[in-house]
């Protein structure tokens, strides 16, 4: 249904040309294709058109891509448009632009005071916070994808993440969201096998790891044949 | 995929689809197609900017010289350019929508449905 890769392509080649992508993680369903290129697992038929980034330490002073990644993605046809309640901020197509369809964000580890989206100097960009984005940050690796080296989280934790951050779903579309998750998570628990993701959610202890607990409960009853197999 | 994934990636490529359709409406409202004239007045040439607001034709002084002219009427054409780019894209954006909210529907039925 909705064919973006030669776009999601595009960005990631960009990125990678000002040497942005050394300070980035790729995750959310994005990840899927990388994986689907470097292990034998099945790419989803659609996937949804935000692309998702993490920052690790982006207060490091260090932390530089010239030119900045904001510049780069105006130059490619994106604007920043940033969401009045949120205070988040995000590049969607610019309005005129026919060919680009996706949408980008960027995220990050929740300090003890920053909880807002705020921005990062050296990449010139807005993150927002998310909870438990150091489970991804701390478990990385990097796939080659199309020629160019694209840091990813470890498929288990990828996968124990999502199952995790299914039940902290909220809303009114909170049960569908949840099952979106799940639903995500699942092509990578069928490829490793469950228990290399419970050992996965095992190395964090305290609240992720409850929320793990439930969301697999979840996860169990939803998906129980596959699981047998 | 489940048919729970269809939903939300539907829902969220609607809510995408409207927030960019809202942005354009904006930015057409904001910047209207301008056109420029000229008058004589007295020998002299003027020129002025031509253009609609809230229902009205509105004429707004520009400027006098052709050199002023010349470079500013680049930066019009270019505008005028960039929102009929952006006309285009409004009506392939309400289709997609359309497109979209139909498919909506047929899944949240099945989804009913099982």
């Amino acid at each position: 249904m909705f064919e973006f890769e030669k776009e999601f392509h595009a960005i990631i080649k960009s990125l990678h040309e000002i040497n942005a992508l050394r300070h980035l993680i790729l995750i959310g369903s994005w990840v899927l294709p990388i994986y689907s290129e470097n292990y034998r697992i099945p790419n989803l038929t659609f996937k949804t058109s935000d692309v998702d980034f993490t920052i690790i330490r982006p207060h490091d002073p260090s932390k530089k891509s010239t030119p900045s990644i904001h510049q780069k993605l105006i130059e490619i046809g994106y604007i920043p448009h940033r969401s009045p309640i949120t205070q988040s901020e995000k590049y969607i197509p610019a309005l005129e632009s026919a060919k680009n369809k996706l949408s980008i964000e960027f995220l990050s580890e929740p300090g003890r005071i920053v909880t807002a989206p705020f921005r990062v100097k050296g990449l010139d960009i807005i993150t927002t916070p998310l909870r438990y984005q150091r489970v991804l940050h701390e478990n990385t690796i990097i796939l080659i994808y199309k020629g160019i080296p694209v840091t990813v989280p470890k498929l288990p934790f990828w996968a124990c993440h999502k199952i995790a951050m299914s039940q902290l779903r909220s809303g009114e579309q909170a049960k569908l969201k949840m099952m979106k998750d799940l639903d995500g998570a699942r092509i990578i628990v069928n490829f490793l096998g469950y228990e290399e993701i419970i050992r996965a959610a095992q190395c964090y202890k305290g609240k992720f790891l409850r929320l793990f607990q439930k969301g697999w409960k979840v996860y169990q009853s939803r998906f129980a044949e596959q699981l047998t197999k | 995929m489940v048919l729970e994934s269809n939903i939300v990636y539907l829902e969220e490529e609607i809510k995408n689809h409207q927030e960019r359709l809202q942005l354009m409406e904006r930015h057409l409202k904001e910047n209207p197609a301008i056109s420029v004239y000229k008058r004589k007045i007295h020998g002299n040439i003027y020129y002025y900017k031509k253009f609609w607001k809230n229902g009205k034709s509105v004429s707004k002084f520009f400027c006098r010289s052709e050199d002023e002219y010349r470079r500013g009427i680049k930066e019009i054409l270019s505008a005028n350019k960039k929102r009929h780019m952006i006309k285009k894209q409004l009506q392939e954006t309400r289709q997609t929508l359309k497109a979209l909210k139909k498919q909506l529907r047929i899944a949240k039925r099945a989804y009913k449905n099982v």
